[in-house]
């Protein structure tokens, strides 16, 4: 940008340029010395005369000592141009001329030009507005340190401005409270003003890495997680797919494979589902996501963030061989007044409120009803007879207190439901086909929380809860059912502190115990395991067995994790020991033999964890990460049955190796990659042996290992747009026993892209596109089949082990939004079309009752579903 | 017929019509065990009902044989991979044809019931077979069509029940009967309202090309409670009580009252009764039909809809009951 002005003009240069001087008059003798101005006093550039040149010739007389005895208007550029030359020429002084070597009076012609100067500027300005990425409130407070050492401190509206800044590369760091400081670069332009828009998370001093939860679009915080994705509530509410709902957005992030219709299974670096651990503030919960997959089971309005961690977690977090998902829950104390919303579309309902007491108390509550099936019910009376429909509600509440400055007391309680269920009737009652799943779970946790301020910080949760889960399949008279009821009660605590500028500690606690009584009875083919050869639908075996037995698992795992900052924070290196000792009591050992007593099985382990990772950014834009680390997990409670598992199953143990780097090659757009191999070990699975002892109907046989890259592109959510592109390219392959061979695992998704973009556009409306494509997950042949007479039924035959694929997948759904602000709340009208193409998706191969016939179960159609949600 | 299920939130399953009714090529339709329950060591005779286009045949290229070989825990289908390969060592050959005779092997139980498997050197005590849910236990035969092609049959085997008191074992032993399987008492054909039963001769009934119809058929009706004198057996009479009926425990070729041990507990439980259709011709309404043990109708029906050509068409119906036996009837209707 130039800045025009009307300053006054070039006189100086004039004169000694073009120096048209014109002697004159006495010429009595000879000049043998010219004057030479000694000092030039610049002419204003006169008001009246803006946009305008002149040039005014005037005759100058000089004194003998130099000094201007008069001067007249020779040739005039108009009354005002005149007199201000005039009057500037009047104050210039001389060195005396010489005549014949003599000083001497003389008169002389002077140009004086005016013309309008252009001031080319040698600075920048730099301005904008620092907001709540959440709430897009700004943020008043904040400090803006650049490296020169000036700063400047946000105003009650957020909004910054800084002069006089220099061109060229400058690192912004942010600080306030609440917020750990946060740097960036920013390149300033001479003459440029450079509006800048800084989105942040607020720190929550109390949860566990802090800093790593923060979010800022142009510069993110160093993360401790070697390799993450977190994403934050109102970035991922406005993701096409999603349907609003916050945490659906983790399906759409790298590493994360695309989950079967209706599964909502979350698989993560080709990981089993239940690998991978989700954590609300830190308290495991069952699952992420209700049945069906279409919504979590925490509403929208009490989420933060949610952060995936593939893989290479640090040491604070164990007990899963997959990956991590961390749910940070919303603070209702950041606004002041009732907030609040109300939301419907196709599937359900929700409604939350919260806010501040007073100064020290806040509180939310909120819940969600999923009116699907009984609105499918109303149409379809029989629908469930064909197609698993979910039931489901959630709810959440939280009371939260601030005890001092950065310290807080919060009590919050989570509780969801599911239940699905399909009955397949048949003329022949022997075929008619059932089937029942329900999880309920219930949490409490307290949670406290404090923060030094001097980079230390201490918090403890404690927490307690339940799961009811049941899983009842019928086929004729063969029921199979599987039911567990599990009380849990933990304790997470830890304390960071800051030794030095470059050192920082922290260690803490992980303990958790939980009774779990498992009632198994039917098949055990049923439920089936990862690697079991079979297809949709196939009915199960009719042999049956009973089991009922309670499962006692003790964890305390202390840990510790430090942070070298080195070379002025270009290196950290992050070594990390978490050490899981374990007991766990079984209540049956073997299954029951005669009439003689049961007993019960009590073993206790322990596994040291290592890990480790390194950071190193070559640059303020770069930076190159690695870690390597050890993890474990306990056996599922229901594996662990003497008839149908295993009681003295092991802990199966994995490694993570993982490298990765990223650039930020502008301010909003970040690339970062990474590779991965991850190794299992003792994992259980079923007993090869042609006659296998009692009790070991599994054994911890199995092996795995998963290796691939992933990729993440992407543009922040800055100004009007947004958009990522992760791809991940992953091997995930099963050893079921040491002398077979490898083998795909069930969660073998190769390619996995997921492209999403969205733009605001005028008058509120906001467009978004999201396109997914995706490898089938492997399946097993049906080469043939032969004709079971017993049962009437004929039984498939199988070629390879899942080395056949359903077909690849495709999707685009767009999102179109529109906000319409209604005094001080706000309506939210999306309209979201799923499956935009129509695209006929193979979800699952069925086949006919021969096997000779192979058919398919296809995503949904295009479908568009309305949402509205209305906020205060 | 290919249907598609089309709604919302479910997507499309795609419905594929089920086939096996309708005979075309030669093919194994039903395996008759007589009888369907023995003891190791008694005989039994296995019978195929082996048809084509043309109905059923009296000659069949079957290889029948025992498998010898328990299923692997890990195997999820219902026979050890090994016995479904003809040759395999894993088979014990009795006889050819449409019709084999045997005895079931002493070790049944070992194999394939509740005793403990045989020991092997070096390996801890294996697992014993599960039962299915009427208690019972398999002995798993197979015929290889052409030497090739497998059809498994089974035998239920007589073994008991495992891991209960002397007391339940003894009250199970004296009042379990072993199965007999459900006979076709009859089929009837409904031309709307119109019922005629098909004549013992085997002389067809007629219907008009196209035409649909309800075909039904029947079985022996069982009595649920011990009445002395009614030529069954029941689980609550003995030649005690009653050695008219008992003296050679007789049970009843329909839906039986059995006495099962489960849940800690014995009881008695009534059999459901299936019936599969074939047909040469024509069309059924479905594959298969029954009746479940809690009801006591002793016929089950099914909607016919005869070809468009003028012909005889030939229909058999397969019964079986919930503890593995099996028998068959066939039956020819004239489309004019």
């Amino acid at each position: 940008m130039s800045l025009r002005s009307l300053f006054a003009p070039l006189v100086a240069a004039l004169l000694l340029h073009a120096a048209p001087v014109v002697a004159a008059e006495p010429a009595t003798g000879v000049l043998t010395r010219p004057p030479e101005l000694l000092q030039f006093v610049e002419a204003p550039f006169p008001a009246s005369e803006a946009g305008r040149t002149g040039v005014v010739v005037l005759s100058v007389t000089i004194g003998l000592d130099g000094r201007v005895e008069e001067a007249a208007v020779s040739e005039s550029a108009g009354p005002a141009f005149d007199a201000a030359a005039i009057e500037a020429v009047r104050q210039f002084v001389f060195s005396p001329a010489e005549v014949d070597g003599q000083p001497s009076r003389i008169r002389i012609l002077y140009r004086y030009e005016f013309f309008e100067r252009v001031e080319l500027p040698t600075t920048a300005i730099f301005s904008g507005v620092v907001r709540d990425r959440e709430a897009k409130v700004p943020l008043p407070g904040v400090t803006l340190t650049l490296a020169d050492g000036r700063a400047v401190v946000t105003d009650a509206e957020g909004r910054f401005e800084l002069r006089d800044v220099p061109p060229g590369p400058l690192v912004i760091t942010l600080t306030g409270e609440r917020l750990t400081a946060l740097s960036t670069e920013e390149t300033f332009v001479a003459g440029e003003r450079l509006e800048a828009t800084y989105d942040v998370f607020l720190n929550d001093p109390d949860e566990e890495g802090g800093d790593d939860m923060e979010i800022l679009i142009t510069a993110p915080a160093l993360k401790r997680q070697v390799v993450s994705t977190e994403v934050g509530a109102e970035e991922a509410r406005r993701v096409p797919g999603t349907q609003g709902d916050v945490l659906r957005v983790v399906e759409n992030m790298p590493g994360v494979a695309r989950a079967s219709l209706g599964t909502g299974a979350l698989v993560v670096w080709g990981a089993a589902p239940d690998d991978t651990g989700v954590y609300v503030d830190g308290v495991r919960v069952p699952r992420l996501y209700h049945d069906g997959g279409l919504r979590s089971v925490v509403g929208s309005d009490f989420v933060r963030s949610v952060e995936l961690v593939p893989g290479g977690y640090g040491a604070g977090y164990g007990r899963g061989l997959g990956g991590l998902v961390s749910v940070k829950t919303a603070r209702f104390d950041e606004k002041e007044g009732v907030h609040g919303s109300v939301s419907a579309d196709l599937y359900d309902a929700q409604a939350s409120v919260h806010g501040k007491v007073n100064e020290r108390w806040d509180l939310g509550v909120g819940g969600r009803y999923g009116y699907v099936a009984p609105l499918l019910g109303a149409f379809y009376p029989d629908v469930e007879d064909f197609f698993p429909i979910p039931h489901y509600w959630d709810v959440q509440g939280r009371v939260g207190v601030k005890l001092r400055d950065g310290e807080r007391l919060d009590l919050t309680g989570l509780a969801s439901s599911d239940l699905t269920r399909r009955t397949a009737p048949n003329p022949d009652p022997a075929r008619e086909a059932s089937d029942e799943k329900r999880l309920d779970f219930q949490r409490v946790y307290l949670r406290y929380s404090r923060d030094a301020g001097d980079g230390s910080s201490t918090s403890a949760v404690l927490f307690g809860g339940a799961d009811q889960g049941s899983q009842v399949s019928r086929f004729g008279r063969v029921e199979t059912s599987i039911r567990t009821a599990v009380v849990m009660a933990g304790a997470r605590a830890s304390h960071r502190r800051r030794v030095t500028s470059w050192f920082t500690v922290e260690a803490g606690v992980d303990a958790e115990v939980t009774h779990t009584t498992v009632t198994r009875e039917g098949s055990l083919a049923v439920p089936p395991r990862e690697g079991d050869i079979r297809v949709f639908g196939q009915p199960p075996p009719d042999q049956i067995s009973e089991d009922r037995f309670t499962v006692v698992h003790i964890h305390a795992a202390p840990w510790a994790e430090a942070d070298l900052a080195l070379f002025n924070n270009h290196l950290h290196i992050m070594p990390g020991l978490r050490v899981d000792p374990y007991a766990r009591s079984v209540s049956r050992a073997a299954p029951q033999v005669g009439l003689s007593p049961t007993y019960g099985l009590f073993l206790q382990d322990m596994q040291a964890e290592p890990r480790l990772a390194v950071r190193v950014a070559p640059t303020d834009t770069s930076y190159i990460t690695a870690a390597v680390g050890v993890y474990g997990q306990a056996p599922q409670a229901a594996d662990l049955s003497a008839s149908f598992g295993n009681p003295a199953l092991p802990a199966a143990s994995g490694t993570h190796y993982v490298l990765g780097g990223g650039v930020r090659p502008v301010a909003t757009l970040s690339i970062d990659a990474t590779a991965f191999y991850t190794t299992s070990r003792d994992l259980a699975m079923r007993n090869q042996a042609e006659q296998p002892a009692r009790a070991e109907a599994l054994v911890a046989s199995g092996s795995g290992r998963t290796y691939g890259a992933q990729l993440m592109v992407k543009l922040d959510p800055t100004f009007k747009a947004y958009g990522w592109l992760s791809y991940t390219l992953a091997r995930s392959e099963r050893r079921d026993a040491p002398e077979l061979d490898w083998r795909p695992s069930d969660y073998d998704q190769r390619h996995v892209l997921t492209a999403l973009a969205g733009y605001e556009l005028p008058l509120g409306f906001d467009l978004g596109l999201r396109l997914r494509v995706s490898t089938g997950y492997p399946r097993t042949e049906v080469v043939g089949a032969f004709y079971d007479n017993r049962r009437d039924l004929y039984q498939p035959v199988f070629g390879q082990h899942n080395e056949q694929r359903l077909p690849t997948f495709f999707q685009a759904d767009l999102r179109l939004a529109k906000r319409f602000d209604i005094r001080e709340t706000h309506l939210d009208v999306a309209l979201e079309v799923q499956n935009l193409t129509n695209q006929k998706n193979v979800e699952e191969f069925v086949y006919d009752a021969n096997y000779q016939t192979q058919g398919a179960i296809r995503g949904l159609p295009i479908l568009p579903v309305l949402g509205l949600r209305w906020s205060f | 017929m290919r249907a598609c299920l089309l709604l919302t939130l479910a997507g499309c399953a795609e419905v594929l019509d089920d086939t096996t009714p309708y005979v075309e090529e030669a093919r194994v339709l039903a395996v008759r065990m007589e009888p369907p329950e023995a003891s190791p060591g008694a005989p039994v005779q296995l019978t195929a009902l082996y048809a084509d286009r043309t109905g059923a045949l009296d000659e069949a290229p079957l290889d029948w044989a025992f498998c010898l070989a328990p299923k692997p825990l890990a195997e999820l289908g219902p026979v050890a991979p090994t016995c479904l390969e003809p040759g395999s060592d894993d088979l014990a050959s009795i006889g050819q044809g449409l019709t084999a005779a045997s005895t079931v092997p002493q070790d049944a139980c070992s194999l394939f019931g509740p005793n403990p498997p045989p020991p092997r050197e070096g390996e801890p005590s294996g697992r014993p077979a599960d039962p299915d849910v009427t208690g019972g236990y398999y002995q798993p035969v197979v015929a290889f069509l052409d030497g090739g092609d497998p059809t498994l049959g089974a035998v239920r085997v007589r073994c008991g029940i495992a891991n209960v008191a002397q007391e339940t074992y003894i009250a199970w032993n004296t009042g379990y009967r072993d199965n007999e399987r459900p006979v076709p008492t009859g089929l009837t054909l409904d031309r709307g309202g119109a019922e005629q039963a098909f004549p013992a001769d085997g002389t067809p009934l007629a219907v008009a090309p196209g035409e649909a119809v309800t075909l039904t058929v029947a079985w022996s009706d069982c009595p649920t409670t011990g009445v002395c004198g009614d030529g069954v057996c029941s689980p609550d009479e003995d030649t005690t009580a009653c050695a008219e009926d008992c003296a050679v425990p007789r049970g009843c070729a329909g839906a039986e009252t059995y006495l099962l041990y489960a849940d800690g507990a014995l009881s008695t439980r009534r059999e459901g009764v299936s019936a599969t259709w074939f047909t040469t011709g024509g069309a059924f309404d479905a594959a298969r039909t029954g009746r479940p043990g809690d009801d006591p109708a002793v016929t089950s029906s099914n909607g016919w809809t005869a070809p468009e050509q003028a012909g005889e068409v030939w229909v058999a119906v397969v019964l079986r009951d919930e503890r593995g036996g099996v028998d068959f009837g066939s039956w020819k209707i004239a489309v004019e």
